[in-house]
């Protein structure tokens, strides 16, 4: 079985590369900068200096959202040659876009927290009045964030309408629940989850939270949440039973720090079932290296020598 | 060029255009939702086309649009009016549209509304490699395209288009993003700009027509094809009409016809315009259009009102099988009531 991991830094692959080699994977890292898509008469190609990408079974792919106009046309070469991906065709899409990721969740039938999504700050005032304060306001330059911030009521939401000076794309504005997030990591069926309480107060970073174990409700709507976005591995934010975000990107340092627990293991697993499920491609080399591997733990290897 | 227009035109009402009769009592509604960069003299003109066939019209661009997603599902509200509730919607957005584009068409797929184009081509043909990937896949003549991240490993990409080659931003339109690089100098110098910037390279092998600055786009209206030759101004090796030139009528060669519809269908889309060029004699896509200009100029209102006859086809069909449905079924549940009562 052979895995490709596909990153932009060799730090973030290396922890996969070798919980893949533990399992007996072929697993090599491959940074996705060295990629070529070439696309000839009937005939698309992904071309790489090092390596021969059809001759992997999966890709394991772990990029940045804004790296979607390079990533959709990438797995939508795999999904042609029948190369399994842990991202789906159109999920870079609705990661690197948030007003698109909520109007997707929510068309799935996942339960987001109430969103309001508008092109005109004219409209900021007459939308705002259809959810009730707090809310968190967000403004949009192409797709990326240019401010985030929670207003408490009319006066407040004024300032932030005043504020603008520049030219925005858009803005968002999402009903405020007043909890604390419960971060998870979803690797096909496997959910686990850090919980951002500390005592009755909430933290906002990571490592500062506590491991959880989320209810069966919690699991399967992140689990419903990541596949709806096109993941079978991803990370999913929750508050009281909503989901607020769903990355391709997952950061399991933090997470196995805190949940004292060896993720790269899980993903390795997940890559083994799920290969498997699919069928391991015949590679006559491999058989060829397995038997030399063979024949050199046996007393012919001193033939092979 | 007015007889060929006429005779496009006969073409068009000989054909299964407009075969079927329709009632023309019909109560039907119509939205257009325009991009932030709309262009005032077609929009104008696309309402008052629309005002003659459908008995409620409504204009609005994306930006006025309210997206509201609730545990109800997601709804499209403008001045309190709830959008999806319209027979047709044709989204006319282009790439500056992109953040709400997508949420906007993703409800729109959900809605039981008519829509010429979806959600999947949106962000295909805003995206020049990506085309090119989906359209020579099956088989549609094509330029020999090249995408990559960085100016590093460039060096692949060469290999394959050599030079000169045409540098393209994947997400540029009317012409603009895009550069014919003739050596490795001028490509060093323009690839270190373009990934200051951070945007990704698409590169093609540049196709040395036959006639230069010159094409052809073909308007896809379903099964019907309206080509346009296209000339570029003089010295412009562009032939986009947005920055000058000229267009006229032409009858399309099967293989014309051949690559745009098979363009529209592998996109999916019912309206498009393909933009072909002529590579030694053959002709190959060079660009699908999401939301191409009418050439209002050139052609009137003419590829306007095809348009709007179109659309008006479609919902009207889609009304008449709803209505079969029903009728349909009203049959079949009182056949069932009297199978009840013969039983009791």
């Amino acid at each position: 079985m052979r895995v490709l991991i596909l990153a932009e830094k060799d730090s973030v692959a290396k922890p996969f590369v070798l919980a893949m080699k533990e399992k007996g994977i072929r697993a090599n890292y491959l940074q996705l900068l060295k990629i070529n898509l070439v696309s000839k008469h009937k005939n698309i190609q992904i071309k790489a200096v090092e390596e021969n990408i059809p001759n992997y079974d999966a890709v394991f792919l772990q990029a940045r959202t804004n790296l979607a106009p390079f990533i959709e046309p990438l797995i939508d070469i795999l999904e042609e040659q029948k190369i399994y991906c842990n991202a789906k065709k159109g999920s870079y899409y609705i990661a690197a876009n948030e007003p698109y990721r909520f109007v997707n969740l929510s068309v799935n039938g996942i339960k987001t927290p109430k969103t309001l999504l508008t092109g005109s700050i004219k409209n900021i005032e007459r939308v705002s009045k259809k959810i009730s304060y707090p809310l968190i306001v967000k403004s949009f330059i192409e797709k990326n964030v240019q401010q985030s911030i929670i207003v408490n009521n009319d006066i407040e939401l004024n300032n932030f309408v005043k504020s603008i000076k520049t030219k925005i794309d858009g803005f968002l504005l999402r009903e405020f629940i007043g909890d604390c997030v419960i971060s998870c990591v979803v690797i096909g069926e496997k959910v686990f989850a850090i919980d951002r309480r500390q005592g009755t107060k909430c933290v906002l970073e990571l490592e500062k939270g506590r491991s959880y174990t989320p209810t069966e409700n919690e699991k399967k709507l992140a689990i419903l949440a990541a596949n709806a976005c096109g993941l079978d591995i991803a990370r999913v934010d929750l508050i009281k039973g909503r989901v607020i975000s769903v990355e391709p990107e997952i950061n399991l340092g933090v997470f196995n720090k805190v949940c004292s627990e060896n993720l790269e293991k899980h993903v390795a697993n997940f890559f083994v079932d799920k290969v498997n499920s699919i069928g391991v491609k015949k590679n006559v080399g491999d058989d060829f290296v397995d038997i030399a591997n063979k024949l050199s733990k046996s007393i012919f290897s001193r033939f092979l020598k | 060029m007015k007889s060929n227009i006429e005779k496009n035109l006969n073409t068009i009402n000989s054909g299964e255009f407009f075969l079927e009769q329709f009632d023309q009592e019909e109560n039907i509604s119509f939205l257009i939702i325009g991009s932030k960069r709309f262009k005032k003299s077609t929009v104008n003109s696309m309402i008052e086309e629309a005002k003659k066939n459908f008995s409620k019209v409504l204009f609005v661009t994306i930006d006025k649009i309210q997206i509201q997603t609730s545990d109800l599902g997601v709804g499209l509200f403008y001045k309190g009016k709830n959008l999806l509730e319209y027979d047709a919607i044709y989204p006319r957005f282009s790439s500056s549209d992109f953040l709400l584009g997508e949420a906007v068409l993703k409800a729109i797929e959900q809605s039981t509304a008519y829509c010429p184009v979806n959600l999947s081509a949106f962000q295909i043909t805003n995206h020049k490699f990506y085309t090119a990937q989906k359209l020579s896949r099956v088989g549609v003549p094509g330029v020999l395209s090249t995408l990559f991240i960085s100016p590093k490993y460039s060096k692949l990409a060469v290999k394959e288009t050599g030079f000169p080659f045409v540098m393209k931003l994947i997400s540029g339109f009317a012409g603009k993003g895009v550069v014919l690089v003739r050596d490795p100098n001028q490509m060093n110098s323009i690839l270190d700009a373009v990934h200051l910037f951070e945007e990704f390279i698409c590169t093609q092998q540049f196709v040395k027509s036959k006639k230069p600055g010159t094409d052809v786009r073909c308007y896809v209206i379903g099964d019907f094809i309206l080509s346009v030759k296209r000339t570029s101004v003089k010295g412009d090796w562009r032939s986009n009409l947005s920055r000058g030139g000229s267009a006229k009528l032409i009858n399309p060669t099967p293989a014309l016809l051949d690559a745009a519809k098979k363009s529209a269908k592998v996109l999916g889309v019912d309206l498009c315009a393909v933009d072909l060029m002529d590579k030694n004699g053959k002709w190959v896509v060079i660009e699908v259009n999401f939301m191409p200009g009418p050439f209002m100029k050139y052609l009137g209102n003419m590829v306007i009102q095809e348009w709007i006859k179109y659309i008006k086809r479609k919902v009207l069909i889609k009304k008449r099988k709803e209505k079969e449905l029903f009728e349909e079924k009203e049959i079949n549940d009182k056949s069932s009531d009297l199978n009840l009562i013969e039983n009791k």
